[in-house]
């Protein structure tokens, strides 16, 4: 017997707008002591109205469309009522019926970007309030309630994940939509980013089996590992012969197992009506066209683009998945520099650099500058290795490329009469005659001892290229040494 | 409109000012002597004396400077309990909220301030507005000013009651299904519902929320009026309030009657319509009849189940709106309880009232999967259904005309435990809370009140026609 898996995800996504969905609180709430972040609307006192934000509104239009979804020409907010400390009215402002966005779906690409993707079909994207947070100590309970009201996205997938890497490579893929779009900043550790697992396992000629909500991880990783763990515990389970039992489980993350949270018969009844206080919202065929007119470029769009430019699959698939590094790429490719050279350098050293200096700080580099070092590479006028130093300079006390190159003695001197003189010089020192006898003999390697004279005489600062050339030319002019 | 035809009560007030007659701080001592003699009434809960004797010298100041007044300055005014005012205990008249200060202004409140009002007092209601009667109040019942040992109605029963014994020119009362009608009628006094978003909610503690109104309570139709001029408008925090010319409040004058029609709902003389109200109203009907308006009776489609569909509606949004009030956050803890389940329990069933638990039970339950259906929703298309027969009813007739309760001012204690019979007295009001439309209650004196109702938004040609009426049938005193 082989069993199969079908799972869905469903993900909330705090927005980064400034203000919160249904007041004007700021969202800029971390690190701040509890309870600071809030005012009588957000703290539900009696008598207040929720009033939408726009930027929400228009966030979450740009994320369904970006997302393939489709939107409808009227939406509306419904209540969904608990009791719990964290909710302030005893409902969250929600959307039930006529979410913001419906039927869409995202291509993900489990084995790499140039491999074949599969489409991961959405079934909703609505709009909705965080609620608060309880904190415990040994004697009390208490509520911080500066992120009830953050506005949140829940995006719902249809079961159409099979197994652990395309739950993964979905997560992956959604977050660099959002990242992309700039409304979120999707970041699973602060809670800007979270997800839940609906899992479920069948025979293939069997109908759909019994599904499973896993709650509580908080980590892409986490999401795999439970989602594994949770295949593994239903087809032991069906195995010996038992039922699974509709239910809700928590995963927990240092024991790498799920356990009962609720079953079925304790799920709420949440009583949905649609909101008063909202007017249903109006959305014209109009304003769907022109949000989808500004959609910026999306993730697959730009790995297309990256690779018609030329740069080889993998440098696409890095640089179209780093956001923080493509403005390099953006920029020396924009300044004309050579294609190959700007993918390697932002990808092997850039990244390598950020990586392994403890005190580098992308923000310390000027796109512009970056560019500006490339140019000197290109021109001769700075060796592989002296970008190298003059970057790991740059990230970490910033300023121009060229004052660095120039502080740091690393301009090549490209000059053949200044490198000519050099390589006379060389030719004629005393210390060059064992090199000269050996190319007599054909020993043709011995010309890089003469090489690094020169190179020596200069500092360093000859470009080996020209001091190669011109050594050949001398030889053969003046000793009639072919090489 | 011309002074010399003017029954304004504030404008009354503003010309002892003006004149030298009075200064703002005799009219505040005659005010706060005729709140005091009423006292027996339950209907005031608090007087801010003390601010308002400073807001009364800075009036007179203004008034010796000779600087320009603002149109209310100098009006005394009273607010329902449940219209949230910054830094006044504003509990709704719930034990749930006893001690609860909010820590804003309701629009409403704002709104009259600014024109120039001070909010002299607040003012007993029935628990979070649910009552018809007043008597479900933590402070205890509200007793009828004009008709002693019957009800003031409910739940702007304070509100009402202040202004019908003559304390108070003008107080803001709340009406989800007639509260600031009904009670008018039973106090002898003018109630205007404005159209739904006309006022904004900001600041009032929801009941049903698709329902709920603000408006004024006076002893004429020109004070609602000016009343109006500073309560309605755009408010950017309530998403539900209407983007309305103000202006429109500003000019009552030249409502010809001759010529007008208005409609009365036949369901009106069904079981139920007591033979003094009865009386009561046809004697008004001929009045007008006289005047040159055309009276007819007509079937309104559907509003026969108006009743039904309220309190579905109502009760649905109200459990939702009361969910909030746990003691978590604002209100005192009223028990010490053992885990955090039984805090809710054992609060809410110690800190809301009977009916308000009636009403949050019916609600919960016409919410709940598997009733939604044949309760919530079945009454929103019903709700649809009777708004559509009132437009087209609306569409010609100039308005609708009805008493205001079918029953007169019972007595107190009387409907206490029959909670459907108590619900019979606002049969004739919560229709145009279903319809969202503008309706107001003139006295006819006995208890018994004559309501207009006009279409979506016309709230004040409805305040034309009501003045030009009000003419007609001769002020109550």
């Amino acid at each position: 017997m082989s069993y199969q898996a079908v799972a869905g995800l469903e993900v909330h996504v705090q927005l980064n707008t400034k203000t919160k969905i249904f007041c004007s609180c700021s969202t800029d709430y971390s690190g701040a002591q509890p309870n600071t972040h809030v005012c009588p609307v957000c703290l539900g006192h009696p008598g207040v109205m929720p009033v939408l934000n726009k930027s929400v509104f228009e966030a979450a239009l740009r994320t369904c469309l970006a997302l393939n979804c489709k939107v409808p020409c009227v939406s509306k907010f419904d209540r969904k009522h608990y009791f719990y400390p964290d909710l302030c009215k005893a409902y969250q402002i929600s959307q039930y019926d006529l979410p913001i966005g419906s039927n869409g779906g995202l291509w993900i690409y489990p084995e790499g970007l140039d491999k074949e993707g599969r489409f991961i079909r959405i079934n909703r994207i609505h709009m909705e309030e965080d609620a608060g947070k309880l904190v415990h100590t040994s004697s009390h309970s208490g509520v911080d309630y500066n992120r009830a009201g953050i506005p949140l996205l829940e995006i719902v997938t249809e079961p159409d994940i099979k197994n652990s890497a395309e739950a993964k490579a979905y997560l992956q893929a959604l977050r660099q939509v959002l990242l992309y779009l700039q409304v979120s900043d999707c970041d699973m550790e602060n809670g800007s980013l979270r997800c839940d697992l609906n899992v479920s396992v069948h025979q293939p000629s069997e109908p759909l089996g019994t599904r499973v909500e896993v709650k509580n991880m908080n980590s892409f990783r986490s999401v795999s590992k439970a989602m594994e763990y949770e295949i593994d515990r239903q087809i032991h389970t069906l195995e010996n012969g038992e039922k699974i039992i509709q239910c809700t489980r928590l995963w927990d993350d240092d024991r790498e197992e799920t356990r009962m949270m609720r079953s079925k018969e304790d799920a709420q009844d949440y009583r949905y009506f649609p909101e008063p206080d909202l007017p249903p919202l109006s959305i014209s065929s109009e304003k769907i066209q022109k949000v989808r007119q500004d959609l910026p470029e999306l993730p697959r769009e730009r790995y297309e683009r990256y690779m018609k430019e030329g740069l080889s699959a993998y440098q696409a698939e890095i640089l179209s998945s780093r956001l923080d590094l493509a403005p390099y790429y953006e920029d020396a490719f924009g300044q004309k520099t050579g294609v190959k050279l700007s993918g390697n350098f932002v990808i092997t050293e850039l990244a390598g650099a950020l990586k392994n200096l403890e005190s580098a700080n992308l923000k310390l580099l000027e796109t512009k500058e970056f560019s500006a070092l490339l140019k000197l590479v290109e021109d001769g006028k700075v060796s592989q290795n002296g970008a190298k130093e003059a970057l790991g300079e740059l990230l970490t006390s910033g300023g121009s490329a060229l004052e660095v190159v120039e502080r740091k003695n690393l301009l090549q001197i490209s000059d053949d009469s200044a490198i000519e003189a050099m390589v006379l010089e060389v030719l004629e020192a005393d210390s060059s005659a064992k090199a000269l006898a050996d190319l007599r003999e054909g020993k043709g390697k011995a010309i890089g001892a003469l090489v690094g004279q020169v190179m020596k005489k200069s500092k360093g600062q000859a470009n080996p290229k020209v001091v190669n050339h011109l050594l050949r030319d001398l030889l053969s002019k003046n000793y009639g040494i072919e090489l | 409109m011309s002074q010399s035809r003017s029954r304004s009560r504030i404008l009354n007030v503003r010309n002892r000012l003006l004149s030298g007659e009075s200064s703002c701080e005799t009219i505040l001592k005659e005010t706060l002597s005729r709140l005091k003699a009423c006292n027996s009434l339950n209907a005031v809960l608090k007087i801010r004396e003390e601010e308002a004797f400073s807001y009364a010298r800075s009036i007179d100041k203004k008034i010796a400077q000779k600087q320009d007044l603002n149109p209310m300055d100098g009006l005394f005014f009273g607010v329902k309990e449940n219209l949230v005012q910054h830094s006044v205990e504003t509990c709704a008249s719930s034990a749930i909220l006893k001690g609860f200060h909010s820590l804003y202004d309701a629009t409403c409140v704002q709104g009259m301030v600014k024109g120039g009002a001070f909010p002299v007092a607040t003012l007993n209601m029935d628990e979070f507005a649910m009552g018809s009667s007043n008597e479900n109040s933590v402070h205890g019942p509200v007793e009828n000013p004009v008709y002693p040992g019957k009800v003031p109605g409910g739940s702007s029963g304070g509100s009402c009651s202040v202004v019908g014994s003559g304390a108070l020119d003008l107080s803001l009362g709340s009406d989800t299904g007639g509260s600031i009608r009904q009670p008018g009628a039973y106090c002898d006094v003018v109630g205007f519902k404005p159209s739904y978003g006309m006022v904004s909610r900001y600041g009032l503690m929801a009941f049903a929320s698709s329902l709920d109104q603000v408006g004024p309570i006076t002893r004429t139709v020109e004070d609602a009026a000016l009343a109006m001029r500073f309560l309605s408008g755009k408010d950017a925090r309530d998403a539900t309030s209407l983007d309305w010319n103000e202006s429109g409040f500003d000019s009552l004058g030249g409502c010809e009657l001759q010529g007008k029609s208005l409609a009365v709902p036949d369901f009106v003389f069904l079981d139920g319509l007591e033979e003094a109200v009865k009386t009561r109203f046809e004697l008004s009907c001929e009045k007008l009849k006289e005047a040159g308006i055309r009276i007819e009776t007509v079937k309104v489609k559907n509003i026969e189940y108006s009743l039904q569909t309220y309190y579905l509606i109502a009760c649905a949004e109200a459990s939702s709106n009361l969910a909030r009030y746990d003691t978590i956050r604002y209100g005192k803890s009223l028990c010490e309880a053992e885990d955090l389940i039984h805090h809710y329990t054992q609060n809410r069933e110690k800190g809301l009232g009977k009916e308000v638990k009636r009403r949050i039970l019916l609600g919960t339950y016409i919410l709940s999967e598997g009733y939604y259906d044949a309760y919530y929703l079945k009454a929103q298309k019903v709700r649809n259904l009777i708004k559509q027969s009132l437009e087209e009813v609306l569409s010609s007739f100039d308005g609708i005309l009805l008493p205001t309760s079918p029953v007169l001012p019972f007595d107190v204690g009387s409907r206490l435990n029959d909670p459907m019979k108590m619900y019979l007295s606002d049969l004739f009001t919560v229709p145009a809370n279903l319809a969202g439309i503008p309706a107001i209650s003139l006295p006819l004196g006995s208890g018994v009140g004559l309501q207009l109702m006009s279409s979506f938004g016309s709230d004040s040609e409805l305040l034309s026609l009501a003045w030009a009426v009000e003419s007609v049938l001769g002020e109550q005193e």
